[in-house]
């Protein structure tokens, strides 16, 4: 009987309390703990973004690297060139020359 | 005739570019940082008429967000929000919020909150109160002494109504690793002179939060008189 009595006296303090309060959680509108986002930032970032790709898509590419031999020798092979040099053997009248052929890497331009 | 057509031609071809992805994500970076949403401003009887009681918040730089009163439980008004964050709060005294991130776990000794007895705070009157934070900080000493101003006046849907204002001035007493200098600040409740219902207060929680102002827009309704213009927006 006595519990009765003290549940019946809350209920009536907590009637009084929320007679005008509406509970229920309906009718909200909008979020208060959403990240927000510097403006600046984002626009200093998208700026940066479009810098990047335009660079990205500009630039030039770089030219094949060309290989060559000396003036007069023929064209590279394989990135070695063949050149020749005359070599004089043998004194007085008994002299006489040479051809000899040597190689050299190719010439990278 | 055909530089015109030419001209028309260009055109169209530019506007195509706006369909690469590149510029879309541009686009929508743009729009995320610019276009806030708009403050929740109601006419008065769309409050009047709400299924539960309604708070404006304001929580730092976003928009104002309208609030509902989810259940009042041991002495403590739970207000809920569209995104799920919920601020708990004893006659008017923030004590505990969820879903802010680093939120308020709880707050000691708020039965000595002198905002639970306005009428009687003189003076000096102070409060010494300890939080705890979810992120593992425990026990922060927070003292606040009282001050009462008279004789305010707020607006609300173009109708005046006299307001006492209770400063509450702020002081993170716990020592800092580093150094700080935004220990002190204010916080502030407005209470309608007549009935001494608090309709509007500024609470900073800590130092490293934002400033949480809340507008009891359900309980101003109640306190306009009825025959009031019911076009007009609350604030």
């Amino acid at each position: 009987m006595k519990k009765l009595i003290i549940a019946a006296a809350v209920m009536a303090l907590s009637a009084g309390v929320n007679a005008q309060e509406a509970e229920g959680g309906a009718g909200t509108i909008g979020g208060v703990a959403t990240t927000t986002i510097a403006a600046g930032v984002v626009g200093v970032a998208v700026a940066a973004a479009v810098i990047s790709n335009n660079r990205s898509t500009s630039v030039t590419p770089r030219p094949e690297p060309v290989e060559t031999c000396n003036p007069g020798d023929a064209a590279p092979v394989n990135g070695v060139c063949t050149g020749t040099t005359v070599t004089v053997t043998g004194t007085g009248t008994n002299t006489s020359t040479t051809t000899v052929a040597f190689t050299y890497p190719a010439i990278v331009e | 005739m055909t530089s015109i057509k030419c001209l028309i031609s260009s055109a169209l071809l530019l506007t195509l570019t706006a369909c690469a992805g590149t510029y879309h994500s541009y686009i929508d970076n743009l729009k995320l940082a610019f276009n806030h949403p708009a403050n929740v401003s109601l006419p008065l009887d769309k409050v009047k008429t709400a299924p539960s009681d309604l708070v404006y918040v304001k929580h730092g730089e976003r928009a104002v967000a309208a609030m509902a009163l989810y259940r009042i439980e041991a002495g403590q008004h739970k207000w809920v929000s569209a995104d799920n964050a919920m601020l708990i709060e004893e006659q008017g005294r923030l004590v505990r919020t969820l879903g802010f991130g680093n939120d308020l776990l709880s707050l000691t000794n708020a039965v000595t909150d002198p905002i639970r007895r306005v009428d009687s705070i003189r003076k000096g009157s102070n409060w010494l109160r300890l939080a705890d934070w979810k992120n593992g900080e425990y026990g922060y000493q927070i003292r606040s002494h009282f001050e009462v101003q008279q004789g305010l006046q707020l607006v609300y849907f173009g109708q005046v109504l006299p307001v006492t204002l209770v400063v509450e001035n702020v002081q993170y007493e716990t020592p800092s690793n580093y150094l700080r200098f935004d220990s002190n600040w204010q916080n502030r409740f407005w209470y309608e002179a007549k009935t001494g219902t608090l309709i509007k207060s500024e609470q900073l929680l800590a130092p490293f939060r934002e400033p949480l102002t809340m507008t009891y827009i359900s309980r101003i309704a109640r306190l306009l008189p009825s025959d009031n213009p019911q076009h007009l927006a609350g604030e």
